[in-house]
């Protein structure tokens, strides 16, 4: 008989169980494991929300602002100052 | 230190992501050494390369001195960008590598200690306190721009390691053995700190999005 884990261990596992790249034994105990305990598939369900949340967060690239006059000035002005040339002639291969 | 430009067997050779023509022109006129096609460069791919810098380094101070070393990396390196993938791949991971250089050049401030937001447990294995039960009004919170704008936040006070580990495998969906090559560390490692990532920042959310029956009683006279 398979030993059961304790929540501390299902935890550890919830990020490999999201992403299945678990051997298929493992999974099997851990499902077991959320089928009795209501705790750790709160906490399944709360991690799942958190990686939505992120996305979320972080959506519609769409919409990306241009890049902010300053910074492409500051940008234009440091590359006068660091001249591409220093990093060539260094014979670097590929 | 040198920042590192990434090599062309590191960069995916497929076909589908091979350059456009109008990509090619721009990368010739570079590597003439043309003003205006750098100019051109810095518009048309800095917003995109500051939005992901600022995902890395979690400030728009870092992310813009970021953005500008990677960008002046691009250009001293462009004599070797052959074209096997798509600029705009070759320039996110220079600029990736160039905010992953910032976060550990810099001193570490206002970072949230990670052990006080993993679990806690009991002697039996149990959590030590109950993870609040989310539901459906939680996931129509967070398309709420103001919700969005808070998780944003959260995501900057993690620690830089974590963070970093984050941004790249669960928003910019880069896979483990590049995350691992970037950040010089073992894929179990990324993995490791991905999931401890998740957690703290789960944690960070229950505090910023409670639980219904909090904001119930709130809702009480
Ligand atoms: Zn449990």
């Amino acid at each position: 008989m398979m030993l059961h884990y304790t929540c501390q261990q299902v935890l550890d596992y919830l990020s490999d169980y999201l992403e299945r790249s678990l051997p298929a034994e493992e999974l099997v105990r851990l499902d077991e494991h959320l089928a009795v305990c209501p705790e750790c598939v709160d906490y399944l369900n709360n991690l799942q929300l958190t990686l939505s949340a992120a996305r979320a967060a972080y959506g519609e690239r769409e919409t990306i602002e241009p890049i902010p006059e300053p910074v492409v000035a500051a940008i234009l002005a440091a590359r006068r100052l660091a001249p591409p040339n220093v990093g060539r002639g260094k014979n670097e291969t590929n | 230190m040198e920042l590192s430009i990434p090599a062309p067997s590191t960069v995916p050779d497929e076909t589908s992501s091979s350059i456009r023509p109008e990509e090619a022109e721009l990368v010739a006129r570079l590597q003439a050494g043309d003003d205006a096609a750098f100019e051109t460069l810095v518009r048309q791919y800095g917003g995109r390369l500051l939005a992901v810098a600022r995902q890395i380094v979690g400030n728009e101070t870092d992310a813009h001195d970021a953005l500008q070393d990677g960008l002046i990396t691009a250009l001293r390196a462009i004599d070797r960008f052959e074209g096997r993938s798509k600029l705009s791949t070759w320039l996110h991971r220079v600029v990736v590598n160039a905010s992953l250089m910032r976060l550990r050049s810099r001193r570490r401030i206002r970072e949230t200690s990670l052990d006080e937001l993993l679990p806690k447990f009991l002697a039996d294995g149990h959590q030590a306190a109950p993870t609040p039960s989310w539901s459906d009004s939680a996931l129509a919170l967070i398309e709420q721009e103001e919700t969005r704008a808070a998780v944003r936040a959260a995501i900057d006070r993690l620690p830089d390691d974590y963070r970093s580990v984050l941004v790249l495998r669960d928003l910019q969906e880069l896979d483990t053995a590049t995350v691992a090559e970037m950040l010089a560390i073992t894929p179990a490692n990324v993995k490791v700190r991905l999931h401890r990532a998740r957690q703290a920042l789960k944690t960070l959310l229950e505090r910023l999005l409670g639980s219904p029956e909090r904001a119930a009683r709130r809702d009480q006279p």
